[in-house]
């Protein structure tokens, strides 16, 4: 019983650690105070280019299939191979650039934090001062 | 004179300087992609033929100029291009500048392919198709027996267009104008002081409404310019002499359905041309689409089917559909056909097709593709069908 019980703690953990937050961050300099998923969802389909202060919208994706990246595209409703066709498509009419490509998290926090106009998701915990939230996916 | 001079090389020292200084603010991607072929074409006339060749090589410069502002030039070679050797075409594609005010409001000036339909903005882009050989008006190897300014606008000049969230359905819309058809754009600085300028008195005038939804989209499309009614003459003799029948009135109308989701793609157009003849376009076209007697020795004579139509409407439609199998391959079917009611050789073609591919990273597709194309009987040769195999590397970088 002991050992079942255990289990059961662990299976609860795992999952815990699986659907953890998972955090929209930005560079400090956009001014939204938050944004809503489907905003996610244009902005990571490119076909939202812009903040509204004008300024261009730089969009971070994470290239290796972390767990945060799975959720990440599941919250916004898309799978690797939907966001692969649409970038293909976008960029190569010239309508918007390609996503900035990072092997990691902390990359992430790195490039949004360095680049003006851009746009990341990472685990709610790994959030540091030097990014903006701008969204939570609980 | 001397005045404009000096006022344009002021204006050009003006403008040069904060262009100088803005010049490390701008952001240019370079990139591109290209597509080498292997084909074995089998054609129950003519000549049998196999060859490796460079299909398509572009280059794309995109600029974020700030502001909203952003910038395109798109240039292409094709066919193995080579100056040295004549081989090919070097084309300036797109050159334009964007305003984008928002989602909604957009606007591009420059030269640029116009939103008509699915496939006329990406009908070049080979890595985000999955077949070699494309739907039959899209296909460059075909341009020898069809017309392909006349079902679709290659190029535009001005396109306003936008997207709006409706709920879960997002609407589009794209209203552009351009020159009239390329066949009308002089070619020879006789014609009208420049090459590459309009010789008509007319303009393109198109655009596009649709909606997408659910990994669905679907749209109407148009367009309306004029059909420069010059007639050389040829044909067999049935144009006896140069003939002028007017600028003719056409419009094209679109529908356009896709698909993506559940591991499937399809897509689908059909596009309808249609004429307002002219009486003098109607006179000619009755005189030259009758049959004729002509003789052939003494006291012989033989009657010929004319090869024209008397009207200039045309069709085509295509319709694709494929399957994700994994990741990383897919597998497709597809099927295109025209119908043209002036050409009575080429009046009612279909291409079936059946190919797959192989994404063995994420910048490189192997694509292997057959196609067959069934003219149906054409005039003193019979059946006319031609097979044609392909293979093919495309790459982005």
């Amino acid at each position: 019983m002991k050992t079942i019980a255990a289990i059961l703690v662990m299976l609860a953990l795992s999952s815990g650690l699986t659907r953890a937050q998972v955090a929209v961050i930005a560079h400090p300099s956009v001014e939204e105070p938050s944004i809503s998923r489907s905003t996610v969802a244009d902005i990571y389909t490119l076909t939202t280019t812009m903040w509204s202060d004008r300024a261009a919208v730089v969009v971070v994706d994470i290239r290796s299939d972390l767990p945060t990246k799975k959720r990440f595209y599941s919250e916004i409703g898309k799978t690797p191979a939907d966001l692969r066709k649409v970038w293909m498509r976008t960029v190569l009419s010239g309508d918007a650039k390609a996503p900035e490509m990072v092997e990691s998290e902390d990359e992430v926090i790195q490039k949004v934090a360095a680049t003006r106009g851009a746009i990341g998701y990472v685990s709610a915990s790994k959030v540091t001062g030097s990014v903006k939230v701008l969204a939570r996916f609980e | 004179m001397k005045h404009f001079v000096l006022f344009l090389g002021l204006l050009l020292v003006a403008l040069s300087q904060p262009l100088a200084a803005q010049s490390p603010l701008s952001e240019t991607s370079i990139y591109g992609y290209f597509q080498g072929v292997y084909l074995d074409s089998r054609p129950t006339m003519f000549v049998k033929n196999n060859t490796f060749a460079v299909q398509q090589l572009d280059l794309f410069f995109n600029t974020n100029l700030g502001s909203g502002f952003s910038s395109f030039i798109s240039l292409e070679l094709s066919n193995s291009y080579s100056s040295e050797r004549q081989w090919g075409n070097f084309n300036l594609e797109e050159a334009w500048v964007r305003y984008s005010y928002s989602p909604l409001f957009n606007v591009k000036f420059g030269q640029l392919v116009p939103q008509f339909g699915n496939l006329n903005e990406i009908k070049n882009r080979t890595p985000l198709l999955p077949y070699i050989q494309r739907p039959m008006v899209f296909e460059s190897s075909y341009n020898s027996i069809l017309d392909f300014s006349a079902y679709y606008p290659a190029l535009a000049n001005l396109q306003i267009y936008g997207s709006v969230n409706l709920g879960d359905i997002k609407g589009d819309y794209a209203l552009f104008v351009g020159n009239s058809d390329p066949k009308f754009i002089a070619t020879n600085k006789l014609d009208n002081g420049a090459t590459g300028w309009d010789t008509t008195q007319f303009k393109m005038f198109g655009g596009r409404v649709g909606a997408r939804a659910f990994g669905a989209k679907a749209g109407v499309t148009a367009t309306f310019d004029r059909f420069r009614g010059f007639f050389e003459q040829g044909g067999y003799g049935f144009i006896p002499v140069d003939t002028w029948v007017g600028n003719i009135p056409r419009r094209r109308l679109g529908v356009d359905l896709s698909y993506t989701g559940y591991g499937f793609f399809f897509e689908s157009e059909a596009i309808f041309v249609q004429h307002d003849l002219t009486p003098e376009a109607k006179v000619f076209l009755n005189a030259i689409s009758q049959p004729v007697t002509i003789p052939i020795g003494p006291g012989a004579t033989m009657t010929m089917e004319s090869p024209f139509g008397n009207s200039l409407d045309k069709s085509f439609m295509y319709a694709n559909l494929g399957y994700d199998i994994t990741e990383r391959i897919f597998a497709y079917i597809g099927w295109s056909n025209t119908k043209d009611k002036y050409d009575k050789v080429f009046k009612d073609m279909v291409i079936t097709t059946v190919g797959a591919g192989f994404r063995p990273v994420e910048s490189v597709v192997l694509k292997a593709q057959y196609a067959k194309l069934d003219v149906g009987m054409v005039p003193f040769q019979g059946q006319y069908t031609h097979n044609v195999y392909y293979l093919a590397a495309s790459v982005s970088f």
